[in-house]
Parts: C-alpha cells; sequence; structure tokens
C-alpha cells in the first residue's frame, strides 16, 4: 500500500474539492505548472476514496498527462491484436468510468480537439461515455469523477479552453504558495533543512518578480525541490539553482545570468 | 631769437618748456646747435622739429655731441631724404634716446625703415611708430630685419593683396615682434596670406592666438606650416585650428603639445574640417589621457597619421575613452588591429578609430577590465526587479558611487548605476561591484528608504547631511541586506577591502571617495586609508554602530546622519570640499531638467560661484570677433562633449564675452538651459551621423547598422523605441468590411481552402488508433503461408496543423500621405497610399482569423538614427477585437524610413514566436531613406544595403522575409535587397487590398 501523499494545504481547495467531489461535479485545477495541482488531485483522491485494495492499478485515481498527440482513442480503448484475436481494450477513461475512479486529465488544453467531444457529455447531467467503436454508451459509474488541469500563462492564443468545455467544470484557482508554506513543502519534498528551504522559497518568490519581464513562468515548486534534491546530494546550492532553476527556466543568457546573481545573493 | 617752430608753443607745452630749459641746461654751445638742428628739421616741418627738440637734451647727455648729430642726422635722413618719409621721422623723433639702444642701434633701425620706405613710405612710417619698442632688446635689430624682410615679401608677393596684407602685418608689430621669434615672422606672415583668403587681413594680424607666444620656437615651427598647409584645403576651418589650437593646449606640458603638434603636421589637409573640430577641445581630450600615457599615445596616432590620416583624427577623439576602458598595452594591441582594418578598407578603419564599429567595440571590450552598464543593465536590472519585487528602469550616470544617489522620484522606478566601473583589476570584480550597488538600490525598496515622500526635501540641507544620510542609510540597508540574504553578508566587507587596498594609494582623496571609504569601514572592511583620520573613523563608525540593529529604521539613519554632520563641523575631522559636478552628461543639456534650486548663493563648502546669467553668452564662431579669450562656441562645447572629454573646473581671468566653461556647475538654470539648448540647436551642425545616440534609455532598444562603406556594423547605432498607436473608434474597420462586402467571402473561401486537413491518415503503424485493414489482411495472409507476418498493422491519424506566424510591418512614412488619385476620380475623395494599405491589412486579418495563423501588425517610421519608431498595432498575443480594429483605423503617415533596423525589430519580436513556420512580410511604398541613412543623403545605397543585411538576418534567425512594395520602381532596389522570389511590386495601388491576401496564399507556407 502506497503511504499518502503528502499535500500541505494553501487555502480551501480541500474543502471545495471535497464539496465538489460529494456532488460529482467535474472539477478543473487552473494554475501554473508545479504548483501542485496533480499532488491535489492525489492527496484529495487518497482522502476520499482510501488506499487502493490489493495493490494493483490504483482504482482511485487514474492521471493521464495529456499532449498534442492524445486522441480520442486513447482515452477511450481501442481494439488489438493479440494472436488471432481482435481485443478490445479500455482506455484510461472508459475504465475510470466503469470501475468510478477519479480520472485526472493534465494540461487538458494539449490533447486533440476530439477528445473534447469524450468530456461533454460525461461532465453534464448525462454522465455517459460514448464509445463509437464498440457502439456502446456507457453510464459513468456513481463514484466516477472527472478532473482536468489547465495552465492559462502558458498556451499560446490558438490553444485555449472553449467555454463550451470550461463552463462545465468548477474551477479552483491554483498558485505557488506563500513562502513559509513553500519551504515547508520543499523540505518535505527534498529532505533539505528548513532553513535551507526557506531559502529556496525566498529564491522562488523573487524570481517570480520576473514573469511577464523576461520569464513566460515563474519558477515551479517543483524544481525548487529539485534544487533542494541537488543540494541533498552534495550539490553546491549556486550550481544546484543554476542546473535545476534558472536554465530550466530560461534560455536567455541574460536571466539567467541574473537569477545566478540572485542565488548568489541568497546562498553566498 | 624767436624761432617759428618753437616760440609759438613754449608757453602752451609744459613739456617742451621743459625740454628747452634742459637744451638750455647744456650750455649756450650746445643749445645753439641744438637749436640749429632743429632749425634745419623746421624747414621742412615744425612738428618734426618740435619731437626732436624733445629729445634733443636728453641726446645729447646720452649720446654726447657727435652722437646726437648723428641722431638728428638719421631723423632728417628719414624725413628729407630719398624716399623721403616724414611720418616715419616724427615716430623716430618720438622715441626716447634711451629707448633706441644707442647711434647704431638707431642707424640700424633707420636703414631698415628707409628700406622699407623704398617700398612704400606708409609701410616705413607704420615700422617706424610700431617698432620701437624692440630697440631695447639684444636681439631688438635682429628682430628687425627678420621683421623687415617678411613684411616686404609679403608686399612683395601677394599682388595686389600684398599691400593689404603687409599693413595689417606691419601694424601687428607691437604684439607679434616681441611674442614670437625671428625664424617665425616669415612663417607667420604667410600663414596670414593664406588664411586671410577669404577674410580681412586685420582680423588675422590683428592679435595672436592666446598662448601661442608662450611656445617654443620648435612648436611654432610645426605649427604654423602645418596651419597653412590647411588653408590650402581650406582657409576657414585653418582659421579656426589656428585660433583655437594655442589657448586649448596651453595647460599642456610642452613635450605633449609638441607631439600633437606633430601629429598635425602629418595629417591630410583635406581633413582640416575634422581638425577643426577637434582643435577647441584637443587640449581637454589630451589632458584624459594620463600624463604617462601622453608621449606613447600620441606617437602611436602620429604612425597612424603617416598612413592613415582620417583615422588619425577620429583616433585622437577617443583617446581618452580608450584609456578609461584599457590598459596601454591592450590599446597597443587595439590600434594594431584597427591599422589592419585601415589598411584593407579606409572608412572602415575611420570608423575603427572612432570606436563606432562593432569590429572596434569587440577588440577594445575583449581588452578591458572595466565592466561597462551597457554590457550588463539587463541583469542588474532583472536583479533589482527581482529582489524589491518592483519593474524599475536603469539610468546610466556618470561617476561611481558606493552611496548612489536618493532617486528623485521613487514612484517612477528609475534607478541609477554608473555608465562603468574599473576599480578593480578583473572584469569579474568591477561586475560584483555592480551587484552590491543593484543590491543597495533594491534594499532601498525592500527595507523602506523612500518610505516618507518628502524624504528628499529633508536631507538637502545642510549640503553635507545628503552625503551624510546616504552613508548611514547605506550602513543600514547594507545590514538588512546581509541579514535577509545570507550570500551578501561578507560581501561588502570583503569587496569594501579589496577597493580600500587600492583607494589608499590616492594621493588626494574627493569627498565622495573619504565618504565612501568611511561606509566601507563602518560596515568592517579594512585597512584604513592613510589619509583617512582613525578619531574620525572612530567616530562614524560609533555613530552607526546603533543601525545594524534589524529595527532600524530610515529615520534612525536621518538621526544619525545629523548627529555625523555636527560631530563632522570639528575642523579636526572636516571633510574635504566638496567637488563641483565636473562632469556634465550631453542629456542634461538637452534632455534634462534644471534644478529648483538653481541660482542659490554658493555654500561655504568651496564650490564654483553660482552662475551668472550675463556671463552665458555663447561666442559666436567668427574669427573677427576673436578677443584676448576664447569663448567656446555651442558647436565646440557639443564637440567637447561628444568627445567625452570631462570638463574639468580651473581658474583664470577671460576678458572675452562667452560662457566660462568653469561657470557650468551642477545643472543649469531652466533660462540658461533654454538658451544652451538653442545654441545647441542652432549651431553649425556636426556631421549628423557623428551626433551621439543617447545610450541611458532603458526603454529604448538599440540596434546596430551596417555599414556598406566600412563593411562592418556601426555599433548601437539606432535607437528604437516601441510606440502606441491611438485609434478611432474601429470606424475605419468597419467601413473597410462594409466596402468590401463583395470581396470577403471570396477571400474567406480562399482561405478555407488553404486550411489543412487537421489529421492526416498514416498507415502501417505498429501502434495506433486503429487497424490498418489491408495490412492486416496481408498479415493473415502470411500466417497462413507460414510466413512471418508484419506487426504494423495499425493506422493512426496525425495532426496536421499549419503552425505560422506571420508579422506584417508596414513603412509609415510620410510618402504614404500621396493620394493614389485626384480626389473624386477613383469614387472615393482623397485616398491614399496609407490607406489602401489600412484597407489591405483589414482584409488581411479577416482572412487570417479564418486561417487561424498567428499574425502580428507593426508599422514603423521615425526621424534620424536616434529616433527610429515601432508602432504597435497588432501583437501576437492580442485578438482581433475593437482595441486592435481602433489601431488598424489610426495608422497615419509619419516621417522617414530608416528599414533596417524597423526589420531588426520585428526580427527580433518573431524570434520570441514560437512557431515552426515564421514569416515576416513588409508592406512599403518606397526605398529606405531617412535623415543620416548614410553620409550621403541624395544616395540611398546606404540604405538598401543596411536593409538587404536587416533581410539577411532575419532569413538567418529562421524567418523568412518577404517584400510587398506598391512603388513602381521597386524593381530597381529591391532585386538589390532580397532574391527574386521574395519581393513583389504591385503596380496597381489601389488593388493591394485584393491582392494582398493571394500575395500570402502564395508565400506563406506552413
Amino acid at each position: 500500500m502506497s503511504a499518502e501523499p503528502f499535500y500541505l494545504p494553501i487555502g480551501d481547495e480541500v474543502a471545495l474539492f471535497t464539496a465538489a467531489y460529494e456532488c460529482r461535479l467535474p472539477v478543473l485545477l487552473k494554475g501554473p505548472t508545479g504548483c501542485g495541482k496533480t499532488r491535489f488531485v492525489e492527496y484529495m483522491a487518497r482522502k476520499l476514496r482510501g488506499a487502493a485494495r490489493n495493490g494493483g492499478p490504483d482504482g482511485n485515481l487514474i492521471t493521464v498527462a495529456c499532449h498534442e498527440d492524445l486522441t480520442g482513442s486513447d482515452l477511450v480503448g481501442r481494439y488489438l491484436i493479440k494472436g488471432d484475436e481482435t481485443v478490445w481494450v479500455d482506455g484510461p477513461l472508459t475504465q475510470a468510468v466503469k470501475m468510478g475512479a477519479i480520472c485526472y486529465l493534465d494540461e487538458i488544453v494539449e490533447a486533440r480537439k476530439d477528445t473534447t467531444v469524450l468530456i461533454h457529455p460525461l461532465t453534464d447531467h448525462r454522465r455517459i461515455l460514448p464509445i463509437d467503436k464498440k457502439g456502446e454508451i456507457l453510464e459513468a459509474h456513481p463514484d466516477f469523477l472527472l478532473v482536468i488541469s489547465y495552465n492559462p500563462g502558458y498556451q499560446s492564443v490558438l490553444k485555449d479552453l472553449k467555454h463550451s468545455t470550461r463552463q462545465r467544470f468548477v474551477t479552483i484557482d491554483f498558485d505557488y504558495a506563500p513562502r513559509d508554506k513553500e519551504a515547508q513543502v520543499i523540505a518535505h519534498e527534498s529532505g533539505v533543512a528548513m532553513e535551507t528551504a526557506l531559502e529556496l522559497a525566498k529564491l522562488g518568490e523573487k524570481v517570480r518578480h520576473l514573469k511577464a519581464s523576461g520569464l513566460e513562468e515563474g519558477v515551479s515548486t517543483r524544481l525548487l525541490i529539485y534544487a533542494g534534491l541537488l543540494m541533498r546530494q552534495g550539490v553546491p546550492p549556486r550550481r544546484a539553482c543554476e542546473v535545476a532553476v534558472s536554465r530550466s527556466l530560461t534560455d536567455d543568457a541574460e536571466s539567467q545570468r541574473a537569477i545566478g546573481e540572485l542565488a548568489q545573493a541568497i546562498f553566498g | 631769437m624767436r624761432r617759428s617752430w618753437l616760440s609759438p608753443h613754449l608757453l602752451a607745452d609744459a613739456a617742451l618748456a621743459e625740454a628747452d630749459r634742459g637744451a638750455a641746461a647744456l650750455g649756450p654751445s650746445a643749445h645753439a646747435t641744438l637749436l640749429a638742428a632743429c632749425d634745419r628739421l623746421g624747414e621742412s616741418s615744425t612738428l618734426l622739429a618740435l619731437r626732436a627738440y624733445r629729445h634733443a637734451a636728453e641726446a645729447w647727455r646720452r649720446f654726447g655731441p657727435e652722437g646726437t648729430a648723428r641722431w638728428l642726422a638719421l631723423g632728417e635722413a628719414v624725413a628729407t631724404g630719398e624716399p623721403a618719409c616724414r611720418e616715419g621721422a616724427l615716430a623716430y623723433f618720438a622715441v626716447p634716446p634711451a629707448a633706441l639702444g644707442g647711434p647704431d642701434g638707431a642707424a640700424a633701425w633707420c636703414d631698415l625703415g628707409r628700406a622699407v620706405a623704398r617700398v612704400s613710405r606708409r609701410l616705413a612710417a607704420t615700422f617706424f611708430e610700431r617698432t620701437a619698442p624692440v630697440l631695447g632688446r639684444p636681439d631688438g635689430i635682429e628682430r628687425l630685419r627678420a621683421w623687415v624682410e617678411a613684411g616686404l615679401g609679403l608686399h612683395d608677393t601677394r599682388g595686389w593683396r600684398g599691400a593689404f596684407l603687409a599693413q595689417a602685418y606691419f601694424d601687428a608689430a607691437p604684439g607679434a615682434l616681441a611674442a614670437l621669434g625671428p625664424a617665425d615672422y616669415r612663417a607667420w606672415a604667410e600663414t596670414g596670406a593664406a588664411l586671410s583668403a577669404d577674410a580681412e587681413e586685420r582680423a588675422f594680424f590683428a592679435t595672436l592666438p592666446d598662448g601661442l607666444g608662450a611656445w617654443r620656437a620648435e612648436e611654432r615651427v610645426l605649427f604654423l606650416p602645418a596651419v597653412r598647409a590647411l588653408a590650402a584645403a581650406s582657409p576657414r576651418h585653418a582659421r579656426i585650428v589656428y585660433r583655437a589650437l594655442p589657448p586649448a593646449t596651453a595647460k599642456l606640458p610642452a613635450d605633449a603639445r609638441a607631439a600633437l603638434l606633430h601629429v598635425l603636421a602629418r595629417i591630410d589637409p583635406r581633413l582640416a574640417a575634422s581638425l577643426a573640430e577637434l582643435a577647441p577641445v584637443a587640449g581637454a581630450v589630451l589632458a584624459e589621457v594620463p600624463p604617462a600615457e601622453r608621449l606613447a599615445a600620441l606617437a602611436r596616432v602620429e604612425e597612424l597619421a603617416a598612413a592613415h590620416p582620417e583615422a588619425a583624427v577620429a583616433a585622437l577623439r577617443v583617446l581618452p575613452r580608450l584609456y578609461e576602458e584599457a590598459s596601454p598595452l591592450e590599446i597597443r594591441r587595439w590600434f594594431g588591429a584597427g591599422t589592419a582594418v585601415a589598411a584593407e578598407n579606409a572608412a572602415a578603419g575611420r570608423a575603427y578609430f572612432a570606436l563606432e564599429s562593432r569590429t572596434s567595440l569587440a577588440v577594445l571590450r575583449a581588452a578591458s577590465t572595466a565592466a561597462a552598464l551597457e554590457d550588463t543593465q539587463g541583469v542588474w536590472r532583472k536583479l533589482v526587479q527581482m529582489l524589491s519585487g518592483e519593474p524599475v528602469v536603469v539610468r546610466g550616470v556618470e561617476g561611481a558611487t558606493l552611496r548612489p544617489p536618493l532617486e528623485d522620484l521613487p514612484a517612477e522606478h528609475e534607478v541609477a548605476l554608473p555608465l562603468r566601473i574599473d576599480w578593480l583589476p578583473t572584469h569579474e570584480d568591477n561586475c560584483r561591484v555592480y551587484r552590491l550597488l543593484a543590491t543597495v538600490l533594491a534594499g532601498r525598496r525592500e527595507f523602506g528608504t523612500y518610505a516618507h515622500p518628502d524624504l528628499r526635501a529633508r536631507v538637502c540641507a545642510p549640503e553635507l547631511l545628503e552625503d551624510l544620510f546616504l552613508l548611514a542609510e547605506g550602513v543600514r540597508v547594507h545590514h538588512r541586506l546581509a541579514t535577509s540574504y545570507p550570500g551578501l553578508a561578507g560581501e561588502a566587507r570583503a569587496l569594501g577591502t579589496r577597493l580600500l587596498e587600492g583607494w589608499g594609494r590616492e594621493p588626494a582623496p574627493s569627498r565622495t571617495l573619504v565618504l565612501d571609504a568611511l561606509l566601507l569601514l563602518a560596515l568592517g572592511a579594512r585597512p584604513r586609508p592613510a589619509w583617512l583620520a582613525a578619531d574620525a573613523v572612530a567616530l562614524v563608525t560609533r555613530l552607526v554602530a546603533p543601525l545594524a540593529a534589524p529595527g532600524a529604521s530610515v529615520e534612525d539613519a536621518l538621526t544619525v546622519a545629523r548627529a555625523l554632520a555636527a560631530a563632522l563641523d570639528a575642523p579636526a575631522l572636516a571633510l574635504p570640499a566638496a567637488e563641483p559636478e565636473v562632469v556634465l552628461l550631453l542629456d542634461d543639456l538637452t534632455g534634462g531638467e534644471p534644478r529648483a534650486d538653481a541660482g542659490a548663493p554658493a555654500s561655504e563648502g568651496g564650490e564654483a560661484p553660482p552662475l551668472d546669467p550675463a556671463a552665458l553668452e555663447l561666442a559666436s564662431t567668427r574669427d573677427d570677433e576673436a578677443a584676448s579669450g576664447h569663448p567656446l562656441s555651442a558647436d565646440e562645447l557639443r564637440r567637447l562633449l561628444e568627445a567625452g572629454a570631462k570638463i574639468g573646473q580651473g581658474s583664470g581671468v577671460s576678458a572675452g564675452g562667452g560662457l566660462p566653461i568653469t561657470a557650468l556647475v551642477g545643472k543649469i538654470p531652466a533660462a540658461q538651459l533654454a538658451a544652451l539648448r538653442r545654441a545647441l540647436g542652432d549651431a553649425e551642425p556636426a556631421a549628423a551621423r557623428r551626433a551621439p545616440v543617447p545610450a541611458r534609455d532603458d526603454h529604448a532598444f538599440f540596434y546596430d547598422e551596417w555599414d556598406h562603406l566600412i563593411a562592418d556594423y556601426r555599433s548601437r547605432w539606432c535607437r528604437l523605441t516601441e510606440v502606441g498607436l491611438a485609434g478611432d473608434a474601429g470606424e475605419f474597420f468597419g467601413r473597410t468590411l462594409a466596402d468590401y462586402a463583395r470581396l470577403l467571402p471570396e477571400v474567406r473561401r480562399q482561405f478555407q481552402r488553404i486550411r489543412p486537413e487537421m489529421y492526416r491518415s498514416i498507415r502501417g503503424l505498429e501502434d495506433g488508433e486503429d487497424f490498418d485493414l489491408n495490412a492486416t489482411i496481408d498479415a493473415r495472409i502470411d500466417v497462413r503461408a507460414r510466413r512471418a507476418p508484419s506487426t504494423r498493422l495499425y493506422r493512426s491519424r496525425v495532426r496536421e496543423a499549419r503552425d505560422v506566424a506571420t508579422l506584417f510591418l508596414l513603412d509609415m512614412s510620410a510618402s504614404t500621405d500621396e493620394p493614389l488619385a485626384p480626389a473624386g476620380t477613383d469614387g472615393r475623395a482623397g485616398r491614399r497610399i496609407i490607406d489602401a494599405l489600412r484597407e489591405a491589412l483589414v482584409i488581411m486579418t479577416e482572412a487570417l482569423d479564418e486561417l487561424g495563423d498567428a499574425y502580428a501588425i507593426y508599422g514603423f517610421s521615425g526621424q534620424g538614427r536616434a529616433n527610429v519608431e515601432f508602432y504597435l498595432v497588432k501583437g501576437f498575443g492580442e485578438r482581433l477585437g475593437p482595441t486592435v480594429k481602433a489601431r488598424i483605423g489610426g495608422i497615419a503617415p509619419k516621417r522617414s524610413t530608416r528599414m533596417g533596423a524597423a526589420l531588426r525589430h520585428a526580427t527580433r519580436k518573431l524570434t520570441a514566436v514560437g512557431a515552426r513556420a515564421r514569416h515576416l512580410m513588409l508592406l512599403s511604398d518606397g526605398f529606405p531613406q531617412d535623415d543620416d541613412y548614410g553620409e550621403d543623403r541624395r544616395s540611398h545605397v546606404y540604405g538598401i544595403r543596411d536593409t538587404a543585411a536587416a533581410l539577411r538576418e532575419a532569413d538567418a534567425a529562421g524567418i523568412m522575409p518577404f517584400c510587398v512594395t506598391v512603388d513602381r520602381a521597386g524593381h530597381d532596389y529591391l532585386r538589390e535587397m532580397c532574391d527574386a522570389s521574395r519581393y513583389l511590386v504591385i503596380e496597381d495601388i489601389a488593388a493591394l487590398p485584393r491582392e494582398l491576401p493571394k500575395v500570402y496564399r502564395r508565400v506563406v507556407r506552413a
């Protein structure tokens, strides 16, 4: 049985999600990359549904990382040839619908538009999943919940979530945690001392001031955790910040150098 | 016996009566002899006799009877001999015998005068009238001989003008005879003749340039022929050099001046104009070169002048900057590299040595250990923004201090950093100083320095208080920074120790240096410089100690500053006098605002007196107004500043008008600033291409420009700013849609067709969405036939998206204001080229919305390389909403067409877009042109070549440029700028709205 995922609540997101879950309202998590959306869903799945049984595939949560080649078939399922037989294999969405799991589609706008066709009937009063290739219409398990995530700052103008889709969801906004809480997360996830975690959180907070002035996105908590992990392995702090933060964040030499100067100011 | 020439005057003329008594006192015989001689003179002229009689007794006493007789005879010979020159004789007898240097001297003088009289009596009269003072010198006669020879030479060899020249020359004797040497007279005379070609002779000969007389003879020997040589090319410019160089170099050591004159002698006279620009500031420029390096620097320039004289003039101007930025060894290498460049291309060499080309700057900076703000300001701006959480703009200031000035308007988020730092021996260490300053500037924001809006008012008096507040507040902010950012904890101390080690060697530290040192010492740096009293350091350290507490506030710092001010009042602890603000920024003159307290009385700190409005009179450059001083003209002042020379404070008396440069202290009062601005604007402009582009604007973008003549880029040559467009309320957009209501559906259909099938089927995959039936059947057959079946049995639909971004760059030059046709003939009154361009864009936006390609629209115009304007119509991230539609309506003709800079900025925009295919579509109505787009404004070659270079750069950046022009003559230059497949000339401008979508469909590929 896997350990309970660590998640530090920032606002009222736990209560909101719990309420939405009780009503089986689809949830949209909106926020920048690496701020804890996926971890939140894992945490809530564990909290609301308990630990997965038999150590098998998690019956609580099925996560799909969406990408631009993700099609409806990838979500619903397809026929595969096994030996002499043609076998239908359920996709992750179908599995979740059948099992009553929480299906989490991460970065949904990246997926192809034909996935929208599947989302819409699942997220309104119908709660059905049409499987055209089998000629079936699957009714969702009562425990089924669809959760999607979306990073509004990242996508280009063309890749936007249409209102016909976004208005089917309850939206919970995420952002990077305040310094002290983010430090707790960093300390927990990376194992560095709280003092170092606070410095990393300070670095993150300061670097985020550059958003829209040279950086497309602020530095994610994930990258700060990576930096912490590297430091715990003995990598010098400035070098860890260089490889985990500045070089991951931007290719602009000037911005990289400025972040390096900041790291030097914080870590010496 | 009554003498008619004497008696009537004895009563009225006391001096004559005295002379008569003197003569009588010699005794009857002597008296009679004198009277008899004067009687003879009186037969020619009463005045002559009177003049002689006045000094006769003295002559008798001095020369004796025979000598007196000789004296009288000489004068009589001048008066009555052949040729007779009575005025000369009058002047002869007017000279006291004691001043004649003896009868032999007198005789030699008269011989010379009579020789002059044989050429011209008038000249002879002038000779006698003006040359007597030199007779008393041991070399007087030698001088006179040379003087006469030169003067007569002028008279005889210059045709009809010779008489005028010679007259002016002889008139100049009182000043020039003594100031110059015998060896100079001829050269000076000939120089005067050469320079007087188009101006009155008197102007040259009337006065010598200040300081020329003090030069050594060998310096004049170099200078005068060089000026004469310049005059052959341009008398006007040679005159400027003649007048300006001696006073400008008066304070230089003689050897440096001589070395400069050697350079001057080597320079091609055709460069007279350039030398005329440089001459007034030559001394100031050289004064900025370290004394130990001056001769070596000039030797290098002289060597350069022998081979590349134009480059040598440019090199002279930039010497101060070279020595600021690099070491002597590195400068030698720089000269070497530049000489090689000049050998290949003279124009490139000029640009190299003027520090205008990219190559030149790259070579210099590779050699320099100084940190320049220009190279790193983006880093510091971002650092301040990250630390403080506020976006800021960085302004470069001259002079570096560890206590940056308080911001006048903190709400404007403008921070000041020094333009360069070269305190420490390595580039990295100098960057550390920048980091320290940037953190202080951020720390002031983070830790509440500007919490009080009236902070500046509270520290402005007494004068020392602000300096001490900056020290105290600096201590407080440093401690807070050290607490919040552990990496900074020891930085001030470590860096400070290194700085103090160097500063300790300063022979005469300024107040700024002293206060910076006190700050470092208060932060724990060591050692204490010897010029800083131990008790002063102890006092300061004790008083600022409480500011290390975490709770210390800006109020506490102010309290400490007041305590410091009171404590440092004691004479023993007094700081050096505040140095006057000796450095003027060009933008202080052309864009800065005057202080509100201009004209306040001077403080006791030894500052220069306040500006006297009456003294602010910018002199003209006309030679005939040359007075004893040489006032700086507006153009000279501009040249001084362009050369980068620092204007130091000196002392002296200027008899002339004009603005003593020493009176320019701090900022100039508003009225005088306006006068100076007007004068700078009205002054005969230096070549516009040398007008400096202000480098301090953090909102502007600076782009290099390709100069085909030097085959190199001119570094940071153009300054471009992004400008918003005021739009209409979308009326134009709506009207255009209505006007083209019939065209639009067809355009939309056309664009729908080019919109690809979103998905393309790919077969034969090992994994996919569905079975590939054909492959599956084949596999089944293979199984039956006992052959190994293929595993590629699936098919998938691959996304086929157009990933295109296009930037439309619109020429908004004044020529687009031209009408397409006379009003009424095309059914639409007053339709102009710009309207056709705008309509075409409206159609395109509709089409592109259908297609889904990302696109942006910008316009460009401006005037001059310092003012290229880039107008935002629609950015890539913007939708075609009311704002964008309004901006399209606001597109209007502006000014010039500096295409290169605009294309480079457009390339920069496109580079930031993450599309697979990026296109740049230039819409223009003519060739590139601008005020200073190339040396010769009549030629478009420069602009065309630069634009071609910009298009190549876009290509190299992975962007596909395409030029659409409505200029029927477009083929003539577009084929020079780009390949034939990359441009199109649309002959019927009115058809552009119809044609542009077709062009787009053809050209823009996914």
